[in-house]
């Protein structure tokens, strides 16, 4: 009877201290795991998501660092929407240059699964904003609204910008000059053929590189890679010179003839690489072809459109939908104008067998060979209507491994140019090498830690705002990226300099300050140590 | 009691034939080394946290004062002069500098070499200032300002306790000093006062070129005029022109012109009325300018940044400096660049401080070595402990019973035969987090096949000796005959085949260590390969290469040693002089 | 059992194992991982592009279907699409495995000759320094990883002396019309030395000390006794009779080393960057590109059971006490 009365007793005792702890611990600010890229894959990222979780234990924060490979990193992230807290960056791209594209991804459409606001941010005065500046053509009016919309969303802190990191990029300067860095896009840019000047032997310029396109259909390409390579020889109707203005390109001028309707009025000298001349019908056909097609790539930029008209041999009317602020600088300078005559019997393009996409563009090279994972080459095209500004012969590619045959390749001088930057050892290196010019590039993307605001806690912004100071910013630029690179402050980067907001708040790294907050906002930490909610 | 010495005499066999390879080992010329030095690799593993003289995953930073003089036109070799970072640096003649940095320290440079001097305090001094060689002024954290009589250091009153950040003594009664959200003091004689400032941001820096005029920069681009006694807020920012940068340094000649500079390499000039964009050739911040003539001006930068401007457009140039700057002044052609912060020491070869050098994030080699040693032994015995027992189980099972187990459990090893450990480990790793378990499962997996089939052909020829026969006949179950007579048959082989799994484990391991399908933040000696490789330093960096490969070496030679001296137990041929060998009577 | 028969067995076996992996691959990916579209994800692609993507690759179909559509299409060699380079698989990974034969042969083959050489000289001089420095030597070879000897040959002749090149195999941009033809040069063969050399120096030392061994024993052997009786050199009777009996658990080796090889190519590839199957499926793991994955693991496994395969076949050869042959010798 004794035995079991006490172990009665013990059970008892076991369970309250059970339910005790359970309880105790039901209070505490949950373990947030970071998500994160693989350190082969980019050991900045990787080291910074552990630098940040030293700084978060400190406040009594438990962090997890979990490495993901980068499919999966952006599968979880932005199909499944399952992370706490992830760590990814946005490529500054030319077309991204217009805020368009970045203050989006703060917006609540894009709150559903798939879309570019997978933590879920939702502020109505936002999304008025941006509602308003996507109608607003008139640019100092529109920067207001931008402006503003940085101010509420960083104040909000739905993520915290890490970071904008400079391309460092390397060329010979003993085999070619003329190259003209553009921000976001490094040296490899669309204006390449027009800016290099051979000064040494060779008349073909050879770019280094480690990453090659997905494929070279314009209907399915969906990366970076493929449309650098793409665009050198499809046309467009506008160009985004380096400093970032429309230039009308292959129209020979475009005026907004009232709210939604551009009349465009194309060049009469212009031919395709197999001789055929470039008409209207192409013109027409291209946009067609990419709503028909329905590529989802692009379209964001050709969604505003409703129709293009044909008003003789050389002008067109594109009508959009309702006024559309991009519209010109983004869409018009993005989409390849295609070839009628080889495109219009294919009935699904994205389903082209490799050796059966068209390769004829109208672009200032033409596409000469593809060799996967070797090699690719384009070579001038004479015809062009401005062959005479072009001073190569031709562009070669040799596709290394990696990063580290690629700057080989660089040293030995089998490659001119890197398409894609160094890594922070081999600027380095590059720098104390005799016939290599390193060139630092800023860039418009940017590297940025999202919080997914459905959780406990990081649903609540003034924890998010103390915890702001407990992100070593200045770490990151000093150490991980050799002083290369910018603090991040604004999903609108400061390169940008017409859109960027530079009066954002800052929070600087200060644990102090970030306990500081945390206990004013009703946080507090037990025996522990560990930090508890209000 | 019986029981007792029953059991004992029933676990004989087992120690009789694990005493004999041991005392093989020790006995073999090559045993002999390889047991010794995989004791002190034990050894290392065991005490790694003793041994190891950092945390292995800490960056670790130099904390020194550094100087490169300019002298006559020509910037000369940089050199460590104190133990603490400098922040600021003055002129006072051509052949007399002060600097000061962290924690108070003060040093003076009296044309032949820098001197520690007294100072009255220990909190960071930010900037210094000198009127003449007898009176000067710095200034520092939590308002802190020491004053120079010409004989000592002493620290006057200050009206404030905000950081303070630059100083500028044009007279003995007058100097200003700048601060944290626009804080202004000014010297009158006697004391300092705060002026009513025209901005709340940070100041950074003042310049003046007299008692009535100069000019102070800060935060996000603040420019200020001071022209007797009154502030204009002259910075400017439009969405082309000017700077929202922070402003860290500015400097002005006596002819009215002058540059200043800060984050991001922006560099705006004066040309004595307005200020104006300049090309910058550098994206880094910088941190110091000084000028020595209208065409020719400095700018210093982090990471030894030093510009040159030559009276049309400001060019990098290519001392060598590696250590980042923090101040410079320049007066009549001469001066000093000053810095440095905690400067991480990367890609360091290797010193006293750290034996095998440093990664390019500054964390020690040796350290991240020694720890290194627990996982590669620990995978190791662990792996090869699973891999023998799993096949010596097997292989007993197989050889003993034979038909139908046999086969099936050798159709499975077959099986197991087509698979490459490196891609099967590869694809584990693709499919389920990388982890230890992981490495320990694939090795363990693949690894157990060669092991069985082994111990199988041992126990296959055991089974048809005349012993086991009798015991069969005498009426013993299998379980004990396997257990009684087999087993401590095999024992050496299945020891020496332990020796080799060893030694094939720790290698396997290395291998997909290095290919990066470990865990992160575990120090083994692959990963550390591993990151040497990511890191593009390799080619150069031979200190960080070569002592993981080489303990990695020494660990399995050692085992390799001690496998070799068993093997001489379980084939006696091979010991010495007992073949007759041509040439050997 | 005969001979015939004996093979038949043997390639049954190999056929039906192959098939198991097969399947087991198939099935643990399909039903461990996320969705697989994501590979083809680049920042932010709508969610339309994806069911697009899913379509296309028989993704929304029932798992047995897959299952038999993957099965029909291997062995017609077609491999399926990859993810990453949005062609097909087959070409490519053809490619890549000549590649990779043409790089691990060579080397095979000269630590397989040179091993068993030096073996012969090591048991030939026993006792004496020669030999236990060229066993402590040849330890120390094994135990060296190869991936770090690669890398010290890269950094010594690469680099610090710069004779040799330090990645590829060959140098670009070249002009090939074949396989043969990109091999049949000198700059190929120049590519070809460091990596070649590297794996031959880890893999001799065995077959070296396998030699000695079974030289030591086999020289205690009656039938030695018999061929001096005949009056033969002993030179002659080393070479001739020892070796050839000692020949066979070198061979023995050989088939076990090249199933490791294979595997172990991996880590020299990604070293030299040799466009092989190793650093492929490497690279394929890096980019989630599943079936590029899956048939790169099958082409490798499938290569280490048909060399096991033929190695059976030399060893049944060589020695005639294995079960096959009836009547012995």
């Amino acid at each position: 009877m004794v035995k079991r009365k006490s172990v009665l007793m013990l059970c008892l005792v076991f369970l309250l201290a059970l339910g005790l702890s359970l309880t105790a611990s039901a209070s505490r600010v949950p373990e947030f795991t970071i998500v994160t890229t693989t350190e082969g894959y980019d050991p900045i990222r990787y080291e910074g998501a552990f630098l940040i979780q030293d700084a978060w234990e400190e406040l009594g924060i438990k962090v997890d660092v979990q490495p993901l490979e980068f499919s999966t990193l952006i599968d979880r992230f932005y199909n499944e929407q399952d992370f706490d807290i992830a760590i990814v960056g946005w490529s500054g791209r030319v077309d991204r240059l217009d805020p368009q594209h970045f203050l989006g991804t703060l917006h609540s459409e894009q709150m559903d699964l798939g879309g570019n606001n997978p933590g879920g941010y939702l502020n109505e005065e936002y999304d008025e904003l941006f509602r308003k500046q996507a109608r607003e053509f008139d640019p100092d009016q529109r920067r207001e609204y931008v402006l503003e919309m940085q101010q509420i969303a960083m104040e909000e802190q739905p993520l915290s910008i890490l970071f904008y990191r400079d391309e460092v990029l390397a060329y010979n300067k003993n085999t070619f000059e003329g190259y003209v860095p553009m921000a976001g896009e490094g040296l490899y840019t669309e204006w390449l053929p027009f800016d290099v000047t051979p000064i040494g032997d060779s008349n073909t310029l050879t770019i280094g590189t480690s990453q090659e396109p997905d494929n070279i259909n314009p209907l399915d390409s969906t990366t970076v890679w493929g449309w650098k390579f793409m665009r050198l020889y499809y046309d467009k109707l506008v160009r985004l010179s380096p400093d970032i203005e429309p230039l009308p390109w292959a129209a020979e001028s475009v005026e907004a003839v009232d709210d939604v309707t551009i009349e465009i009025v194309i060049r009469d000298d212009m031919l395709f690489h197999d001789g055929e001349p470039v008409t209207v019908e192409d013109v027409k056909f291209s946009y067609d072809y990419m709503i028909e097609q329905d590529f989802a790539y692009f379209r964001p930029f050709y969604d505003p459109l409703e129709e293009v008209i044909i008003i003789d041999d050389q002008t067109l009317h594109f009508v959009l939908e309702e006024p559309t602020s991009f519209f010109i600088t983004v869409t018009l300078s993005q989409i390849p104008i295609l070839p009628k005559h080889l495109w219009e019997d294919i009935e699904h393009a994205d389903q082209l067998d490799p050796e059966d996409i068209p390769t004829v563009g109208s672009g200032p090279m033409k596409f000469d060979r593809f060799d996967r994972a070797e090699y690719k080459r384009l070579v001038k095209f004479e015809d062009y209507f401005k062959a005479d500004d072009i001073d190569i012969d031709a562009i070669e590619y040799i596709i290394y491994a990696d990063a580290e045959g690629t700057y080989t390749g660089m040293v030995t001088g089998e490659a001119d140019m890197t398409a894609w930057r160094l890594e922070p050892a081999q600027i380095t290196l590059a720098e104390q090498e005799d016939h290599l010019e390193v060139v630092s590039v800023p860039d418009f993307g940017y590297y940025h830690m999202t919080y997914n605001l459905r959780l406990p806690a990081l649903d609540c912004v003034d924890f998010r705002r103390a915890i702001a100071h407990a992100i070593p910013h200045e770490t990151f630029i000093d150490v991980l990226l050799d002083g290369r690179g910018e603090r991040g402050t604004s999903i609108i980067a400061p390169v940008n300099t017409f859109w960027h907001n530079p009066d954002v708040p800052i929070f600087e790294y200060d644990l102090d300050m970030a306990r500081q907050k945390l206990e004013e906002a009703g946080y507090w930490w037990d025996d522990d140590g560990r930090l508890n909610m209000p | 009691m019986a029981q007792k010495s029953n059991r004992w005499k029933q676990l004989q066999p087992y120690f009789q034939s694990m005493k004999a390879p041991f005392k093989a080992i020790w006995a073999d010329p090559l045993g002999r080394p390889g047991s010794i030095l995989f004791i002190l690799i034990l050894f290392v593993a065991i005490f790694a946290p003793v041994l190891a003289t950092h945390d292995p995953h800490v960056m670790n930073e130099n904390i020194e004062g550094t100087a490169a003089p300019f002298v006559d036109g020509e910037w000369q070799r940089m050199s460590v002069i104190g133990d603490r970072p400098l922040n600021s640096t003055a002129v006072i003649s051509p052949g007399e500098s002060y600097s000061v940095g962290r924690e108070g320290i003060i040093l003076h440079f009296d044309g032949d070499e820098w001197v520690e001097k007294e100072s009255p305090v220990d909190i960071s001094l930010q900037s210094v200032d000198f009127f003449s060689p007898e009176f000067g002024f710095a200034v520092g954290e939590k308002g802190t300002i020491i004053l120079f009589d010409g004989q000592a250091w002493q620290q006057v009153d200050s009206p404030v306790e905000i950081m303070l950040k630059g100083v500028a003594v044009p007279a003995e009664d007058m100097a200003l000093a700048v601060g944290e959200e626009g804080t202004i003091l000014q010297w009158d004689g006697s004391s300092w006062t705060r002026l009513e400032s025209p901005t709340e941001r940070d100041l950074n820096a003042v310049f003046m070129t007299s008692p009535d005029s100069g000019v102070l920069v800060g935060g996000r681009g603040t420019i200020i005029h001071y022209e007797e006694g009154e502030f204009v807020n002259a910075s400017f920012r439009t969405m082309l022109d000017g700077t929202f940068r922070d402003l860290n340094a500015v400097a002005i000649s006596p002819e009215g012109f002058g540059f200043t500079t800060g984050q991001r390499g922006e560099i705006l000039g004066f040309d004595g009325e307005d200020w104006f964009n300049m090309s910058s050739p550098e994206s880094r911040e910088l941190t110091g300018v000084g000028i020595v003539d209208a065409d020719k001006a400095y700018i210093v930068g982090i990471r030894g940044i030093v510009l040159e401007y030559d009276g049309e457009a400001w060019s990098r140039m290519d001392l060598g400096y590696r250590r980042s700057f923090r101040g410079l002044d320049i007066s009549e052609g001469y001066g000093f660049g000053i810095g440095t912060d905690p400067y991480i020491n990367e890609l360091s070869p290797p010193t006293r401080d750290h034996l095998f050098g440093t990664t390019h994030l500054g964390r020690d080699i040796w350290s991240q070595v020694m720890y290194g040693s627990r996982t590669a032994l620990i995978v190791g015995i662990v792996t090869a402990l699973l891999v023998n027992i799993i096949g010596v189980v097997i292989g007993l099972v197989s050889g003993y019973f034979r038909g139908r187990v046999d086969n099936i459990l050798m159709r499975i090893v077959d099986i197991m035969y087509g698979l490459p450990l490196e891609p099967f480990a590869i694809i584990l790793v693709l499919i389920f987090r990388p982890s230890l378990w992981i490495i320990i499962l694939a090795i363990g997996l693949l690894t157990w096949r060669t092991n069985a089939r082994i111990i199988r052909s041992q126990v296959l020829s055991l089974v048809e000796r005349p012993f086991i026969k009798a015991a069969r006949v005498a009426g013993a179950g299998d379980l004990r005959i396997i257990l009684v007579h087999i087993a401590p048959n095999i024992l050496p082989l299945a020891f020496l085949q332990l020796a080799v799994a060893i030694g094939y484990a720790i290698t396997a391991e290395a291998t997909l260590s290095f290919l990066g399908l470990g865990p992160p933040r575990l120090y083994s000696w692959g990963t550390i390969l591993h990151a040497a490789r990511l890191s593009g330093a390799w080619r150069t960096a031979w200190w960080w290469i070569i002592p993981p490969g080489v303990f990695i070496s020494l660990t399995v030679v050692s085992v390799f040693l001690i496998s070799r001296s068993l093997e001489v137990l379980t084939n006696p041929r091979l010991r010495g002089g007992n073949t007759r060998a041509p040439g050997s009577k | 059992m005969g001979k015939k028969e004996f093979i038949i067995r043997r390639l049954l076996q190999m056929v039906v194992t192959f098939l198991i992996i097969l399947t087991g691959l198939f099935f643990v990916f399909r039903l461990a991982l996320p969705d697989p579209t994501s590979a083809l994800v680049m920042e932010g692609l709508s969610a339309e592009a994806q069911a697009m993507v899913r379509a296309r690759f028989g993704l929304d179909r029932p798992l047995w279907q897959q299952y038999f559509i993957y099965l029909g299409n291997f062995f017609q060699g077609e491999f399926g699409m990859s993810f990453h380079y949005r062609s097909a698989i087959a070409p490519i990974v053809w490619e890549k495995m000549l590649n990779t034969l043409v790089l691990m042969f060579p080397a095979i083959i000269i630590s397989y000759s040179t091993g068993p050489i030096l073996g012969v000289i090591l048991s030939w001089r026993r006792g004496s320094r020669v030999e236990y420095s060229g066993i402590v030597g040849g330890l120390f070879l094994r135990s060296a990883p190869v991936f770090w000897t690669g890398m010290i040959f890269i950094m010594l002749f690469g680099i610090t002396l710069g004779i040799l090149p330090t990645s590829g195999m060959r140098t670009l941009p070249y002009e090939a019309t074949g396989f043969l033809d990109k091999v049949f040069t000198l700059d190929f063969l120049w590519h070809l030395i460091l990596p070649a050399m590297t794996i031959a120096i880890y893999y001799m030392a065995l077959p070296m000390l396998i030699m000695r061994n079974t030289m030591l024993e086999v020289m205690g052997e009656d039938f030695i006794e018999l061929c001096q009786a005949k009056g033969l050199s002993e030179r002659v009777i080393m070479y001739k009779h020892a070796a050839r009996n000692a020949l066979l658990p070198v061979v023995t080796q050989a088939a076990i080393t090249i199933g490791l090889a294979v595997g172990g190519q991996v880590v020299v590839e990604v070293v030299f960057s040799w466009p092989g199957l190793g650093r492929e499926i490497i690279q394929s793991v890096r980019t989630s590109d599943f079936p590029m994955a899956q048939a790169c693991f099958m082409l490798m496994a499938g290569m280490v059971m048909v060399m096991n395969f033929l190695a059976d076949l030399l060893y049944g050869y060589l020695d005639p006490r294995v079960v096959y042959q009836k009547g012995g010798k």
